[in-house]
């Protein structure tokens, strides 16, 4: 104890601080002034461009070697929704679906392509425990079945409700979604498959922020058209895939009650504090324990002198 | 006295400007140009085979700018942005350039890194305006299509191309 340090006054600040900690505010962050990934890619989807022609479905099967389709992607017939089915989503046999809504007052049906947005903060990769989600430069979410343990927490993580599972092999789990062709195609230099697939040029690939100046200026050049807003601006804090459209985006299936914060932000608080109380309670309550258990441990000691045969005695009896 | 003579000067003005005028359009009159009965549409052969544009039969209800929106012949179409710069107008000599084909604004790829080379090549302000050019299948596709829903042509993808043998694979179409 040369330096001044007992055990005591390290206890004691550190319960002072973590206590302190404890009281204090977070400290806020605004998912608008995200800045992280400026370089990163992105694909704008403009729903009034889309004809459903299923291309980017077939391109995107073809590019990920996924198994064969029911029905080829020529057919039209899967857009067809009984009254009470789901609509068509992502599962472990396709990475995107495109799904038709049909709008009252609006002359043609809507096309909308589902698939992972690639969010800039994304709760599939916070929630993951292994760190099997990887956030790349280019702004991919990719995934690492090596490491997974098949936990589907991302599942539940995803806003959009789309990491699949390959159920059809349970005991070598693997997440099943999109990665943005990372591997095979983003990496070399190329476009992802189902961009390329695009006839009409419904999905355009380039940097996120031109993007976003690519659909401002198509909404200020039609402005009668547009929905004056850019799905995944500000969503979950931003993503990757942006989304134009004519008619308001609820209609067009999209959850726009949707936070504008990153789902890491709601859970952060939280969070912080499983740590302190992992590491901190069991001692602080250990140490309260033998506080109030020293009295009576003395009191017993001071009544009943111990001596050496009183052991043997009391077995004796 | 002055003001009469000034009137007369701009008369004189107004009627050579029209005779020039006249003179123009007789010479790029619509008959003096062999116009095609069909056309060959091929920019990206991939997943479908060519497409055999009936020129003729287009040509005769419609506007030749609907879809040359740009060319030297034709009044130029203010459903693009492009005339905003791209215009005859000779005050401006900057902004005359007029593309003929499709081809030279419309770019085979929409493939964005390539784009990139483009943007490095064209000055940034330019680039600003060059930002949201469709690729030219996607012109064929936009123009094409809408039209087509809108007039009730043919709008399932095999009414005006056929698949590819590898387009058939990829899609999975069974023989």
């Amino acid at each position: 104890m040369s330096n001044g340090t007992t055990r005591r006054a390290v206890l004691k600040s550190g319960l002072l601080s973590s206590l302190l900690a404890l009281f204090q505010k977070p400290v806020a962050t605004s998912a608008h002034q995200i800045e992280k990934y400026s370089g990163s890619c992105g694909v704008l989807v403009d729903l009034t461009r889309c004809v459903g022609c299923r291309s980017c479905e077939a391109a995107c099967n073809a590019e990920n070697r996924l198994p064969p389709p029911q029905v080829p992607f020529t057919e039209l017939s899967v857009y067809e929704k009984k009254p009470n089915q789901h609509r068509r989503r992502t599962d472990e046999t396709r990475y995107t679906v495109v799904n038709r809504f049909e709008i009252p007052g609006r002359e043609h049906p809507l096309f909308k392509k589902v698939q992972c947005n690639h969010c800039q903060e994304p709760a599939c990769l916070t929630s993951c425990f292994v760190n099997a989600y990887t956030k790349t430069p280019e702004g991919a979410v990719v995934y690492n079945p090596e490491v997974c343990v098949g936990c589907r927490t991302c599942m539940v993580a995803c806003p959009f409700y789309i990491p699949a599972f390959k159920y059809s092999s349970s005991f070598k789990p693997q997440i099943m979604k999109c990665m943005f062709c990372y591997e095979t195609r983003l990496q070399h230099g190329k476009i992802p498959a189902c961009v390329e697939a695009c006839p009409r040029d419904a999905l355009v690939f380039g940097l996120r922020e031109e993007l976003l100046q690519r659909g401002r200026r198509r909404i200020a050049n039609n402005p009668d058209m547009y929905q004056d807003h850019i799905y995944g601006e500000f969503e979950v804090g931003g993503t990757s895939w942006l989304y134009l459209s004519d008619i308001p985006f609820d209609i067009a299936g999209f959850d726009t009650e949707i936070t504008h914060e990153p789902i890491l932000n709601s859970v952060t608080g939280f969070l912080g504090l499983v740590p302190m109380v992992l590491t901190i309670w069991p001692a602080l309550f250990t140490g309260f324990h033998l506080l109030s258990s020293r009295k009576d441990r003395q009191k017993n000691e001071d009544d009943t002198p111990v001596t050496d045969n009183s052991q043997d005695e009391r077995e004796g009896k | 006295m002055i003001r009469s003579r000034l009137f007369n000067t701009q008369h004189y003005l107004l009627l050579a400007t029209l005779l020039l005028a006249a003179a123009t359009t007789s010479l790029f009159a619509e008959d003096s140009i062999p116009l095609p009965e069909i056309v060959v549409l091929n920019p990206v052969q991939n997943l479908y085979t060519e497409v055999l544009f009936d020129h003729e039969m287009h040509q005769d209800g419609y506007e030749c700018s609907l879809c040359h929106h740009l060319s030297e012949q034709q009044d130029l179409d203010s459903a693009t942005n492009c005339e905003l710069c791209h215009n005859r107008d000779t005050k401006n000599p900057i902004l005359v350039s007029t593309p003929r084909s499709c081809g030279e604004c419309h770019h085979k790829d929409n493939t964005s890194y390539n784009d990139q080379g483009k943007k490095d090549r064209l000055p940034k302000t330019l680039w600003r305006f060059h930002l949201d050019t469709p690729s030219l299948r996607a012109a064929y596709h936009l123009q094409c299509l809408d039209c087509h829903r809108q007039d009730g042509g043919p709008v399932g993808c095999t009414e005006c191309h056929s698949l590819s043998q590898k387009g058939r694979q990829l899609f999975y179409v069974k023989d």
